[in-house]
């Protein structure tokens, strides 16, 4: 029994991995025993192997010398069967008595030879087969539901499969029995029939030959098939197999397939490549397995064992759109590298929230525009966080126009509708839309209160206004200004105000304002050369600006002083404009209605439309440049107007970019200089000197803008620069017009925002932008025009606004 | 796997030596041992009935250990069968956890012919047809004859 005792503890070692002590070479032996082994027992059918009766069969397997009558007995009486046949006596038969015997190969041989003499004697008798295997039965295993496999499909999935499921009825069985008997009931037996058992597999084991024979099976046999070596171990097998037979194991197979070590193939290096790619399947060869080949996961280069394999390793190292899943369950499954390129689409194709705890958190991100929107609304009352607006620039943001939805409703701005439709995203060919250029200026919180603020205040536009104001905050506006000059381009008719850029910011006022500024001349028509009108306008005027300058009174004393500096002809128009940025926090859109009535009360015409140009010049070039020529064909290049709504929303952009700069950057510092030194006419070289390249650059798009398209194209060139750093670099790309055709919109649309910079070279532009001037004043006006159309147009703007749009409309509705 | 090589072969034997009613079973490719053609008479009686349908029947590697796979290659209006170009069959003793290796591609067959006979549709894959079927069967059986018709003659 000692021995016994250790071959069991072997035994358990074996299962779970290797059997490395035994020393014996007989695997062989002990399959070619089964093979040669005729089992006498046919079952026929489930019915038969259920109950455990046997047809046909006899029931005399060689050890059991005394059993057949018995058994047959036993079989017919399938229940309970009391006959308490005498034990099988041990495994005694000719020559395998011992277990250290059994182990040799002469021993094996001798049994070998010895069943196959029985088979022979028997042979008229269908054999017996395992109903699972389909193969002779060389050893009974029954499970207490009296189900009976042959030993070794039982081991295979008590040891391999890891199941102790009875094959037949898949009832759980802590131990099964291997037995000989081919009729004795489980329950028939009794813990002293049993030589051996197995806790670890639960096996009990009627006969220590049966016992030995399974545990060859465990063993690390060679595959070869003349080779007896049993190994220690997988490397031990592996370095076998190779130093021994030039072949080599199809690792994947060795770790996953649930074979027993002997089953496994040998490969030579070329078959195991195409047992790898394609499988080892032999058309029409008796060994054909029906396997395809381990399929291989396209990012990693590394192949699985089967498909269950791969889809568990893309499930936990890949990703999914899951909302691409869920639109159409019944497409492939596709993954994505990792979570950034997952981003990418995200942005590309869906609705992505910009907002930096939320990009951090990941997977936030929406069908729907409404979807993303109700989430901002919940999540962001108050407004995307810095970061995020920080990171909007440099996100591709533009894609997403979160506002466009709503927007789309209610203006007209179909064209956009068409263009801005879906895929917005980072990934569409710049050439293909117009960009929208991002719109978003990020406020401060502050800041954002106070344009609400005055949003609603304002009077004229009230309706309109609110509702704009409400949504996005002043900053928005001065954004979508640029996006607006697209817009008026393209949807021209849709707001009467189309060439007048600035009243944009109040729908209606926009109109009458815009067009003065689109058309300088009609402006002096409607001034009120009287005294009279002139001091109610005077007041209005303060009023306005009071209120922008939230009543602090140094502000307003500072404005007064500015204003009749002008006046006096003291300071330039686009000086004036420039002391106006550090004294108003407010939307350019808001700004621009103030410079417009500021600009009424001027009797003198050249004074009037000095300050008109100076401002459309300025927005002309902070928002957007030239694609601002919304005012269409007022840039030289804008011939194309139609093109414009491109240029609108770039135009937007860039204003809201400048803003941002503006709040961003040293307003107030900045502007002056920029002022004075940017010679717009010459862009390239008022990028250089401005630190808002962006906005340089921008001039000089004024003229491409004009056609719409082109301009968008132009701003994102700009806009990339600006990403990185600020507007700077961008401002020297941006020379131009040629630029139109880039195309990265919100990359641009981002920087430009962000850049102080461009602030300044607006001004500079101002002054030098006459060319924009006429141009710009449509331009500019379109801005401004663009603000109330902003809201509106959001949604137009879509890409291009992107990020800018989303903030912006974060803000709002927070 | 010689095991499944072995068991796959006894039973194409058996089932061709005793074919089951109403199924005409071939292999596709002789070569191919795990890659069965059915083709199945639409049962008398139900919505099928005069209709031929294609089946195919993968059995794996590790069969009998794993549960074969049956799809329709036809396509059938059905509760228990996917409407996609798969036309995957729900059978609730071919899923993993419920496959045991004494079931034979026999029974599997016989299953699957019940259910055109007797749609289950508390275990649909399905569930609008299966729905139809509860709540409006009149509907339920024009659909399904007008679909045998269409894609199922003979």
């Amino acid at each position: 029994m000692a021995s016994v005792t250790q071959v069991a503890g072997t035994h358990s070692h074996s299962t779970q991995s290797a059997i490395d002590s035994q020393p014996q070479n007989q695997v062989h032996s002990a399959f070619s025993r089964a093979g040669g082994r005729g089992g006498s027992r046919g079952l026929h059918g489930q019915e038969g192997a259920r109950g455990g009766n046997r047809r046909g069969g006899r029931g005399n397997r060689g050890n059991r010398p005394d059993g057949a009558p018995n058994q047959r007995a036993r079989r017919l009486s399938s229940s309970a069967n009391p006959s308490a046949p005498p034990m099988p006596s041990p495994p005694g038969l000719g020559g395998e008595g011992s277990f250290g015997a059994r182990l040799t190969k002469d021993a094996e041989t001798k049994e070998g030879q010895e069943r196959k003499e029985q088979d022979g004697t028997e042979d008229g008798v269908e054999a017996e087969v395992c109903f699972i295997c389909a193969s002779p039965v060389v050893h009974n295993s029954v499970a207490p539901c009296n189900h009976r496999t042959c030993h070794i499909c039982a081991l295979r999935l008590r040891a391999l499969y890891k199941t102790r499921a009875c094959a037949h009825c898949r009832t759980e069985a802590k131990f099964v029995i291997f037995t000989d008997d081919a009729t004795k009931r489980y329950e028939d037996f009794v813990e002293a029939d049993f030589q051996e058992t197995d806790e670890v597999l639960g096996i009990k084991y009627e006969q220590k030959e049966i016992y030995s024979d399974t545990i060859l099976l465990l063993r690390y046999n060679c595959p070869d098939e003349s080779c007896d070596i049993a190994c220690r171990g997988w490397p031990d097998l592996h370095r076998h197999v190779r130093s021994l037979h030039h072949k080599v194991l199809c690792d994947l197979c060795t770790r996953n397939k649930k074979v027993f070590t002997h089953e496994h193939e040998l490969f030579t290096q070329q078959d195991l490549k195409k047992h790898e790619k394609f499988g080892d399947d032999h058309p029409g060869a008796v060994d054909q397995s029906g396997f395809k080949g381990h399929p291989e996961c396209g990012f990693c280069r590394q192949r699985f064992y089967g498909d269950d394999e791969l889809y568990t390793h893309c499930r936990d190292k890949h990703e999914k759109c899951h909302i691409c899943d869920r639109r159409n369950p019944a497409r492939q499954q596709q993954y994505y590298v990792d979570y950034d390129s997952l981003e990418q689409h995200f942005r590309k194709d869906h609705f992505l929230c910009a907002d930096q705890e939320c990009m951090d958190k990941k997977f936030v991100v929406f069908e729907s525009e409404m979807d993303l929107k109700a989430h901002q609304l919940e999540a962001h009352p108050n407004g995307l966080t810095k970061d995020a607006r920080r990171d909007a620039r440099r996100v591709d943001i533009s894609a997403f126009d979160y506002r466009t939805p709503h927007q789309d409703n209610r203006g007209g701005r179909r064209d956009r509708e068409g263009r801005d439709g879906r895929g917005r995203g980072r990934g569409r060919d710049p050439n293909t839309e117009a960009l929208p250029p991002s719109t978003a200026q990020p406020l401060r919180r502050d800041e954002l209160a106070y344009q609400r603020q005055m949003a609603i205040q304002s009077v004229p536009s009230a309706t309109a206004r609110t509702f704009g104001g409400q949504l996005t905050s002043t900053d928005a506006y001065a954004a979508r200004p640029t996006g607006r000059n697209q817009d008026t381009v393209t949807a021209p008719s849709n707001h009467t105000t189309t060439n007048s850029s600035f009243p944009a910011i109040d729908n209606l006022h926009l109109d009458s304002v815009t067009n003065t500024a689109a058309d300088s001349p009609q402006f002096t028509a409607p001034v009120a050369p009287q005294e009279q009108a002139r001091r109610l306008q005077h007041s209005s005027v303060m009023d306005r600006a009071s209120t922008m300058l939230k009543y602090d009174q140094t502000k307003i004393s500072d404005f007064r002083g500015s204003v009749s500096s002008y006046r006096t002809s003291t300071v330039t128009a686009s000086q004036l404009i420039d002391s106006f940025f550090p004294l108003f926090d407010v939307p350019s859109a808001d700004l621009g209605k103030l410079v417009k009535e500021l600009a009424d009360i001027y009797e003198n015409e050249a004074k009037r439309n000095g300050l008109l140009k100076a401002w459309n010049d300025w927005r002309a070039i902070n928002e957007d440049y030239p694609s601002l020529p919304g005012p269409s064909g007022v840039l030289p290049g804008s011939s194309a107007a139609a093109a414009g709504s491109g240029g609108h929303r770039v135009l937007k952009l860039k204003s809201s970019t400048a803003q941002s700069s503006r709040s961003a950057v040293s307003k107030q510092g900045s502007w002056g200089k920029s002022t004075a030194a940017n010679p717009f006419p010459s862009i390239p070289t008022s990028s250089a000197k401005r630190a808002g390249a962006g906005r340089v650059g921008a001039t000089p798009w004024v003229a491409p803008s004009s056609s719409s398209r082109p301009s968008p194209a132009s701003p994102r060139p700009v806009s990339i620069p600006s990403p990185s750093g600020k507007p700077n670099g961008s401002a020297a790309v941006d020379a131009f017009p040629a630029l139109p055709a880039a195309a990265k919109p919100n990359t641009m649309m981002m920087g430009l925002t962000r850049g102080t910079v461009r602030w300044d070279d607006g001004r500079g532009n101002n002054n030098l932008a006459n060319p924009w001037g006429a141009a710009s004043g449509g331009s500019g006006s379109t801005a401004p025009a663009a603000p109330a159309a902003d809201v509106d147009r959001e949604a137009d703007m879509g890409r291009k606004k992107g990020k800018g749009n989303k903030k912006q409309t974060l803000y709002k509705f927070g | 796997m010689a095991t499944a090589q072995r068991r796959i072969t006894k039973e194409y034997a058996d089932i061709q030596k005793k074919p089951l009613d109403g199924m005409r079973i071939s292999l596709p490719s002789e070569a191919d041992i795990h890659q069965w053609q059915i083709l199945i008479d639409g049962p008398r009686g139900s919505p099928y009935e005069g209709g031929v349908f294609n089946l195919h029947l993968s059995l794996p590697t590790e069969y009998p250990f794993k549960p074969p796979t049956l799809s329709f290659k036809t396509k059938i209006y059905h509760p228990n069968v996917t409407n996609d170009d798969k036309g995957s069959m729900c059978l609730g003793m071919l899923r993993a956890d419920e496959w045991k290796p004494s079931s034979k591609v026999e029974a599997v067959l016989s299953f699957a012919q019940g259910l055109l006979l007797e749609p289950q549709p508390d275990d649909a894959v399905e569930g609008g047809i299966a729905r139809e079927y509860k709540e409006n069967k009149k509907e339920f059986v024009k659909n399904a004859k007008a679909w045998t018709k269409q894609y199922a003659k003979k």
